[in-house]
């Protein structure tokens, strides 16, 4: 019954190339201001580098499941958001954390 | 931040690095992918680069820690006199930051911006110099 559900995101991607772009740059967005925001609000301050290497990451995530399908991504975008985790993951690790000294 | 935290952060990322190229891999020759990160030669060759010059940081600190470990102070020294044990990796962790983040730096900025890249590894040069400094000699140079 659900068999083919892949070929709707196929079809609009093959009509709208930036389609796929879009899909990953909202879910990177909604992780990256939606969870900095959230931790403001609980904690009073934000871990920037952390969030960007979750939304990084769930990012380069759902960009491996669109390479099972042929056609939803390029291998240029999936060098992309694997750029972009790698960068947020040498920000991450370098970053000072909150509670070390200087 | 000090030495050691700069130190365990590059390796890390090194090591982040080559698990993230290494899954993506795996995970599209296990589901025949249409689409495998392997196919970017340049992926490729920031894998086996960040290999190399991790496996080669191996090496070196084990080398620093022998030098350590035969390494005396005489009394009323302050520091000892070549600091060999604190200068040990150096080199190999300026080979490990830019095989590993350089390849993402172009792909993203493009190869016009390594200027970008090669300032910001210059800079970090210039502060691990100074946390082998602090390190070696015990004076705070910040």
């Amino acid at each position: 019954m659900t068999g083919g559900l892949d070929e709707t995101l196929v079809e609009i991607a093959r009509e709208v190339p930036a389609f796929p772009i879009g899909i990953l740059l909202f879910i990177f967005g909604v992780i990256l201001l939606g969870g900095m925001s959230a931790q403001k609000r609980k904690d009073g301050y934000s871990d920037t580098p952390m969030w960007a290497i979750i939304a990084s990451l769930a990012t380069f995530m759902v960009a491996l499941m669109m390479t099972m399908a042929a056609g939803l991504i390029t291998l240029a975008i999936l060098g992309y958001s694997l750029a972009l985790l790698i960068l947020s993951g040498f920000w991450f690790f370098m970053s000072r954390g909150r509670n070390e000294s200087a | 931040m000090g030495l050691i935290r700069t130190y365990t952060g590059l390796v890390l990322t090194a090591l982040f690095v080559i698990a993230m190229i290494m899954f993506a891999t795996n995970l599209a020759s296990d589901n025949s992918a249409t689409i495998s990160i392997a196919d970017d030669s340049d992926f490729a060759t920031t894998q086996s680069q960040t290999e190399g010059n991790i496996s080669q940081f191996y090496a070196d600190a084990n080398a620093s820690m022998d030098a350590l470990m035969k390494s005396t102070i005489s009394s009323g020294d302050e520091a000892t006199e070549s600091g060999g044990q604190f200068k040990g990796g150096i080199g190999t962790m300026i080979k490990v930051a830019y095989s590993s983040i350089g390849n993402a730096f172009s792909k993203i900025f493009g190869e016009e911006f390594n200027l970008f890249l090669n300032v910001l590894i210059a800079m970090m040069v210039f502060i691990i110099g100074w946390f082998i400094y602090k390190a070696w000699v015990g004076r705070s140079p910040d």
